[in-house]
């Protein structure tokens, strides 16, 4: 997103920009005092479960709000680090949100199959079918190693052992 | 009997072959079980238990003690290695040890941390020989205050310690303090931020965040590059410390070893606490500071021997007194108490040969734990020879199985994937997420120990100030911030007479 | 070879192996260890029971039990985690009383309960065991009187230490003081441990703990003097300690160490606990262990400790309904 395209001046949207990281930690420092005052407070003889996280809350927001002012002042050098141009990173991620919803439904050894084959073929230049087998033999030994040997109750899911 | 009798009759009992073998097997197993993320030392003991019902109280002892020390020396490998601490003591030794790892520096560095760990063991166990009695008093002393104003010198040198803004260290640090406030609250019983959900109750797990942070959220940074970064293979001829590394080295363990010693007496787990004192003190006493962080071995060496003396002074008030403070020495406790052994302030004369053997023991447990490890370095080493696209999804099922493991929770999970994402975010917004993990540890005692100096003093901040190890601690968290604020105001005027009258860079007004 | 033969070959390697895997299953239960979950810190009195019984459950069940430590919000946190475990058999409680009190407390005090009662099933009834009122032998209380007659001279002046806001032993104070007729303040803790270390470092001014086995090492060491105790007569071993009773106060409490299940555990495996459980109390290792530390064996079946339950849960209702309405 450019500025032209946001419909501001240039230095206004780098503002803006700065501005947006302290404005998140703004936000959860509102959500975390909201959250701190559905529990009983106490008092300062007796203090209750929502003492302490209401004084972070609070501490939090304290940071934010100084964060901004710095960043607002001085945006020059930007608060972020570029995006990376190559989509890798995406595709990780989705991997590992797919295996972590399908660890319990399928089980381990099915879903730490497709991890491993998609995971190898993103991350290196390989072929479907050196990913395949690597995953089909890295999934079988790690079963083999953590369930039988360490003991670990790794679920089943739809296999039948 | 007097110590160094006591010492001598403790190596005869210990020193028999049946005796050394089950050490050795005690330090093998815990090796393993603590290089691998999630499966600590407590799994390790706990399956063994039943198998030592045959043996000797000693023997049975000396086992579960090595594997204790040897599960703790494994999670310092894969901080080494791979960035991911196998617990939270060896956080602090991913900043400068995976440093290292990427120069091809990772032989020495492993090596250096078993070293330094062995040394401070040794030490440790000299100092809980001589002081145990003594210091038993000093634990008891640390009531709630104390253990307050602790924190607040330990979570002011972590916001110091890292090398970019301390506001934002700061704000990393208060977020991973409320992360810890999930759940069950422990002193009231009143559930928070859960919304309902009872796999929360318990609250966010630290190993499913620090695996997150560290291990998902490294491998998305590394990924982006379009470039593969030149990782110096290790050479084989590389594998051991120079000279100049040993040199550098005495200094931060023994220091470490001082201050992981004697953190490790006071209660409620504060240990990981030494391991930041040591790397803060490391960085302080250094002629080139701003070199931590890119793999400096001071900061391996330091904070290494500090966590492993921790553990030698948590032993302290588990013996002297009989109560033990964490699950480890709990499950030791039942240990000798089937074998009719009844740990507390009569177990030196009771049954001498076990407390005297326990002592040897972990001296010859720390030995056999260098004497093991220094070979594993080169296995080790060729993991980092894989390449990447093999490495990074295998460390990845390793985290899926670690985290799992714990709670056997599909949430954990969740906060795994979540905390990668949020930890690649926070980096890429020039956060360093390292403090979150640490303060997650401390946010409960923190707070237990605010609420309960409160109520002791019936809600006057003053007890902190007023009782003399608290106010001590508090003045030295002041000094402390006192120095660096000076340091760095220092700082900035030199680069404004420098630079003329140009603003003040971002960067430094940033660091506050 | 080429590829497609390369890409048979793993398949059916790897469904061999899966095969072959499938061929090592079918055991009954238990295949694998058992894990016992105590939801107080280590140390305290429901660890000086379950970590002994569980030490000789192998040999009874088969598997080793392994305990864990889920301290926290007076025994909520590791009932709680029980409650919502898979049910299948391994996952087992150590309930103390605090499991019949707490759900009421959150239903008393109109919070979301933490766990309810029909979430677990008894396997059976362990040990009962009383406590001991305690202070630091430096203290200049002698006798319980002693502390009482100052107490009402001094109200809020002094400081006691239980195991968490509205847990069983915040509740036995509360009835001692209203039965004594004191004020002294109240200092939450996550359990038996912690309270321990208060009272040897004179945080507190008075404590309890758990008689005998987490007091009799400190009470050896010399480190604390016993005032009373909290059970109907003295025990054997302590006679000169007064029960609460004979003093005056109509205070009596008692913890019973129950194991429980989740409901909804097959009832197979109940059964099969039940079995085990009933063998485990009666094994010579495990009694001799008790009576190093002192402790009496009360074993009540899982069928007799429903009953028990159930009315022991309206007792403790009617109870808390009194001390919390003041």
């Amino acid at each position: 997103m450019s500025s032209v395209v946001a419909g501001m001046s240039p230095s206004a949207f780098e503002r803006v920009k700065a501005g947006s990281v302290p404005g998140v930690f703004l936000l959860l420092a509102a959500w975390i005092c909201f959250e701190a005052l559905q529990v009983p407070l106490g008092s300062f003889r007796m203090p209750g479960a929502g003492f302490f996280p209401l004084a972070l809350g609070l501490a939090l927001g304290m940071f934010a709000v100084m964060l901004l002012g710095m960043s607002l002042l001085s945006p020059a050098s930007g608060s972020t680090d570029a995006w990376p141009e190559r989509r890798d990173g995406v595709y990780l991620v989705a991997s590992v949100v797919a295996a972590v919803w399908l660890f319990e439904r399928v089980g381990f050894l099915l879903t730490m199959a497709m991890f491993l084959a998609l995971t190898t073929r993103v991350l290196g230049r390989i072929s479907w079918l050196t990913a395949v087998v690597l995953a089909l033999v890295g999934s079988v030994t790690a079963y083999v190693v953590f369930s039988r040997v360490l003991l670990i109750a790794l679920p089943s899911g739809i296999l039948p052992f | 009997m007097g110590a160094i009798e006591g010492l001598l009759y403790g190596f005869s009992v210990c020193l028999t072959p049946t005796n050394l073998l089950y050490c050795a097997l005690g330090v093998l197993l815990g090796t393993i079980v603590g290089v691998l993320p999630g499966i600590g030392p407590l799994g390790g003991i706990t399956i063994l238990l039943p198998t030592t019902f045959g043996m000797e109280p000693v023997s049975a002892i000396i086992m579960l003690a090595g594997i204790y020390y040897g599960a703790m020396y494994g999670g310092s490998t894969t901080s080494i290695l791979v960035n991911i601490p196998g617990e939270a003591a060896s956080v602090v030794t991913c900043f400068d040890g995976y440093q290292m790892a990427r120069q091809g520096r990772a032989g020495p560095a492993l090596a250096i941390a078993a070293a330094g760990s062995y040394i401070a063991g040794t030490l440790s166990v000299l100092g809980l020989m001589l002081l145990a009695p003594a210091l038993a008093g000093l634990a008891l002393k640390f009531g709630p205050p104390e253990q307050f104003s602790l924190m607040v010198l330990g979570l002011v040198i972590l916001a110091y310690m890292g090398t970019g803004s301390v506001l934002k260290a700061l704000m990393m640090i208060v977020l991973g303090l409320s992360v810890a406030m999930v759940g069950i609250d422990h002193l009231s019983g009143f559930t928070r931020f859960t919304h309902g959900r009872v796999d929360l109750g318990d609250g966010i797990s630290f190993l499913a965040v620090a695996m997150g942070l560290f291990g998902v959220a490294e491998i998305l940074v590394n990924v982006e590059k379009t470039v593969v970064p030149e990782v110096i293979k290790p050479k084989l001829s590389k594998l051991l410390p120079t000279r100049e590394d040993w040199k550098r080295s005495l200094g931060p363990i023994i220091r470490g070893s001082g201050v992981g010693f004697f953190i490790g007496i006071l209660p409620g787990a504060a240990h990981i606490i030494s391991t930041f004192v040591s790397y803060a003190m490391e960085k302080r006493l250094s002629k080139h500071p701003e070199e931590f962080g890119s793999g400096r071995i001071e900061g391996v060496a330091g904070p290494e021997a500090a966590n492993n003396a921790a553990t030698g002074g948590a032993m302290i008030p588990f013996l002297a007194l009989g109560i033990p403070s964490a699950p480890a020495t709990a499950t030791m406790m039942v240990a000798l108490l089937i074998h009719g052994v009844k740990p507390g302030p009569v177990l030196m004369e009771q049954h001498p040969e076990v407390f005297w053997g326990l002592i040897a023991s972990m001296y010859v447990g720390n030995l056999m734990l260098l004497i093991l490890n220094l070979p594993l370095v080169g296995l080790f080493i060729n993991l980092l020879r894989v390449p990447q696209h093999f490495l990074f999804p295998g460390i990845l099922l390793v985290c899926f199985v670690g985290v799992y493991s714990v709670n056997l929770s599909g949430t954990d999970l969740w906060i795994m994937a979540i905390s990668g994402v949020v930890g690649y975010l926070l980096r890429k917004a020039r956060f360093d997420p390292a403090p979150i993990v640490l303060a997650m540890v401390l946010g409960p005692m923190m707070e237990q120990a605010l609420r309960q100096g409160l109520m002791m003093s019936r809600g006057e901040f003053g007890i902190f100030l007023s009782r003399p190890i608290s106010a001590a601690m508090l003045a030295a968290a002041v000094l402390f911030l006192g120095f660096h604020l000076v340091a760095s105001l220092r700082h900035a005027r030199a680069r404004r007479g420098a630079k003329g009258a140009e603003s003040v860079p971002v960067e430094r007004a940033a660091s506050l | 070879m080429n590829r497609r033969t390369l890409i048979v070959i793993s398949v059916m390697l790897w469904l061999a192996a899966g095969a072959s895997i499938l061929v090592g299953e079918g055991a009954a239960y238990p295949t694998k260890p058992i894990t016992l979950v105590v939801s107080f810190p280590p140390g305290g009195g429901a660890d000086t029971v379950g970590r002994p019984l569980a030490s000789v459950a192998h040999t009874h069940l088969g598997q080793p039990m392994v305990v864990i430590n889920k301290a926290g919000g007076g025994g909520a946190v590791g009932a709680q985690f029980v409650a919502n475990a898979k049910p299948d058999g391994y996952t087992v409680l150590h309930a103390l009383n605090t499991v019949s009190e707490l759900p009421q407390v959150d239903e008393l005090l109109g919070r979301t309960p933490a766990f309810k009662k029909e979430q677990f099933i008894p396997i059976g009834q362990v040990a009962v065991t009383p406590f001991a009122v305690i202070v630091n032998t430096e203290s200049r209380w002698k006798t319980f009187q002693e502390f009482v007659a100052e107490a009402r001279q001094k109200p809020d002046e002094f400081q006691y230490a239980s195991a968490g806001v509205y847990s069983t032993t915040h509740f036995m104070w509360e009835m001692i003081l209203k039965s004594t007729g004191t004020r002294v303040r109240h200092m939450p803790t996550t359990g038996g441990g912690p309270i321990m270390m208060a009272v040897l470092g004179k945080h507190v001014d008075i404590g309890h703990c758990v008689m005998p086995a987490v007091c009799a090492p400190q009470l050896e060491g010399k480190k604390i003097r016993l005032l009373a105790v909290t059970s109907d007569k003295r025990l054997p071993s302590y006679p000169d300690v007064p029960t609460l009773k004979e003093l005056g106060y109509d205070v009596t409490h008692s913890i019973w160490h129950a194991l429980m299940v989740p409901a909804a555990t097959p009832p197979e495996v109940v059964a099969k606990l039940r079995q085990g459980l009933k063998a485990m109390v009666e094994d010579e290792a495990f009694k001799a262990l008790m009576a190093k530390l002192g402790e009496r064996i009360q074993y009540m079946s899982g069928e007799e400790f429903e009953k028990f339950w159930a009315e022991d849960y309206k007792k403790v209702g009617t109870l808390l309904k009194q001390l919390i309405k003041k």
